[in-house]
């Protein structure tokens, strides 16, 4: 009996974890390139329960006792592409495809970019990101493309982390003129506007091929804990992702979904709740009446 | 306090931060030379909380961990440097710049940059006959060599397009040049930290010759000035009305998620009948 109330207790701890999650969610309803998470809750593994008697044990079967908040994993897709008009803006927009290994042929993606395929496998959607560095030279992705130029004419993302290039180094664009003269292609070249000519810099668009192993670390931005796993490289030609200039790409929050999961992870909550107070009061009863003339 | 009611005040606070933004913007709308400021959104640090190996169930597609977000912040304010609407005065000595150029004017002996071009001429004080170019509150503007513009007394005074200024003593005389606006064109926006009055100077550890963009003398492309013209405030009240409406929703449903968790923390509280 007592084993319930656990269990119970157990599901209010797991609904707090999916309300903080929507929390999040509706706080970041307008942040640039920010991806929606969603909680995942996963039943505490079975565990086998026997009785034992006169010193034999015997099998009486299986057990779950709750639920926890397993992973909370980020919907990686594309956001509205909003139109700023600053030419130091910019969104990605992708469609990369897989060849399915088993049929050669492409792999078509549902509408939340994963494919599940006969065997149960499941192949999440590669994903491109913007390749940023922070101050202690680890590499970080962001899909959030509101950079600015600082006075040395390095390319900062809004957080203020340096922007690489497709060759591994920082994007320095102080060459040009004037932030104006900056026009980037779809490919992400940088092309002087002024004389038309190519800088030879190449903003670095990384395309991660497991994207569900990259790890959020704020700031709009995720990082690897095993590049290998991941499958980071760089975009190359034939890669179906546009740099777009003059964009950035909004939230892919989903408000009507969001609030929806906050109403059922508070209900689901209060509904914990009411099963711990009965038990509460079933204890009640056993302790105070049971024996009572 | 749970995690929800901290992310949620926080970004209640960031939200109000924006609308303060969007309320600055508005009440600027008929300031001549204003630009708009902007702030964009981004989320909170996370913090991941650690799982053991326990927790490497079979179906898991994502590392060990589980995410925490603590709401919303705006890591920077950036102004909008498009070019405002263009409004015809007359007066010979308000003007205007087309293009990505800034006037510079000496405020308390430092040098500020303004795009507010509605000058008029004061009896100059260090010289009798002379009288000095000054902007709405008096400050000297500056010429091209960095010094305060002053000219003749009792002539008539016109610029051209490119900052030069002409003197005609009477009617059939011909015009002489008599000194040169300065005008700079800054590299990048970054370049320049904003003060009040709709001024801006040189951000920190940035030299003049680092923001600057260099011309050569009668390169095309440049910004222009034009005479008896004001540059309107570049606000664009329909985008900050939307915004503002956006806003308001966002704070709504922030709100909503902090008397939410308000209210478990609550269910928490009145689980226990002792």
């Amino acid at each position: 009996m007592i084993r319930g109330l656990y269990t119970a207790a157990a599901g209010m701890v797991t609904e707090q974890r999916r309300h903080d999650t929507a929390t999040q969610n509706i706080a970041n309803m307008n942040t640039t390139g920010y991806k929606q998470v969603e909680s995942l809750n996963h039943s505490f593994p079975e565990v086998l329960i026997s009785a034992m008697q006169n010193g034999t044990t015997k099998s009486i079967g299986k057990l779950n006792t709750g639920v926890f908040a397993e992973q909370s994993m980020s919907k990686f897709l594309q956001g509205d592409l909003v139109n700023t008009t600053k030419t130091t803006d910019f969104a990605l927009s992708s469609d990369l495809s897989v060849t399915d290994p088993a049929t050669g042929q492409n792999i078509v993606f549902d509408q939340s970019g994963k494919y599940i395929n006969a065997q149960g496998q499941v192949t999440y959607q590669p994903q491109a990101f913007f390749t940023v560095q922070d101050t202690d030279g680890n590499e970080l992705y962001t899909r959030n493309g509101s950079f600015t130029v600082d006075s040395t004419g390095n390319l900062l993302s809004s957080a203020g982390y340096k922007v690489l290039g497709a060759n591994g180094q920082p994007v320095n664009v102080g060459a040009l003129r004037s932030v104006d003269d900056l026009r980037v292609d779809d490919a992400g070249r940088v092309v002087n506007a002024a004389t038309g000519t190519d800088t030879g810099i190449r903003l670095g668009v990384s395309i991660v091929t497991n994207p569900q192993n990259l790890v959020r670390d704020g700031n709009g931005v995720f990082h690897a804990d095993d590049p290998a796993t991941a499958g980071i490289r760089y975009a190359a030609a034939g890669d179906n992702v546009q740099v777009r200039q003059g964009y950035i790409e909004g939230s892919n929050v989903d408000v009507t979904q969001v609030t929806v999961d906050l109403n059922a992870a508070y209900r689901a909550y209060e509904a914990n709740q009411k099963v711990v107070q009965f038990y509460d009061s079933t204890l009640d009863k056993a302790v105070n009446s049971v024996g009572r003339v | 306090m749970n995690n929800s009611t901290i992310g949620a005040a926080v970004t209640m606070a960031t939200l109000q931060q924006r609308l303060d933004l969007i309320a600055d913007n508005i009440a600027n709308m008929n300031t001549a030379g204003y630009k708009s400021k902007e702030g964009s959104f981004e989320d909170v640090l996370t913090r991941v909380q650690q799982q053991s190996k326990d927790y490497d169930l079979e179906g898991r597609s994502t590392p060990l961990g589980y995410d925490l977000g603590f709401g919303v912040r705006i890591p920077q304010i950036t102004t909008s440097w498009e070019q405002g609407a263009m409004l015809e005065t007359g007066k010979p000595s308000d003007l205007a710049i087309q293009g990505g150029g800034l006037f510079a004017v000496q405020v308390n002996g430092v040098t500020t940059y303004t795009r507010q071009g509605d000058f008029h001429f004061t009896p100059d004080s260090a010289n009798p006959d002379k009288m000095a170019l000054v902007d709405n509150t008096g400050n000297p503007v500056l010429d091209s060599t960095g010094n305060p513009l002053s000219v003749q007394k009792d002539s008539s005074v016109a610029f051209d397009e490119s900052g030069n200024v002409w003197l005609k003593k009477g009617e059939n005389e011909p015009a002489t040049l008599a000194g040169k606006l300065m005008l700079v064109e800054p590299k990048n926006e970054n370049m320049l930290q904003a003060v009040d009055g709709g001024r801006f100077v040189l951000a920190g550890g940035v030299t003049a010759g680092q923001a600057f963009v260099q011309r050569q003398a009668g390169e095309a492309g440049g910004p222009a000035i034009r005479t008896g013209w004001l540059e309107q405030s570049n606000v664009d009240l329909n985008k900050e009305i939307t915004d503002m409406m956006q806003v308001q929703r966002a704070y709504q449903l922030a709100a909503r998620a902090l008397s939410s968790s308000d209210a478990m923390l609550g269910l928490a509280n009145s689980m226990s009948k002792l």
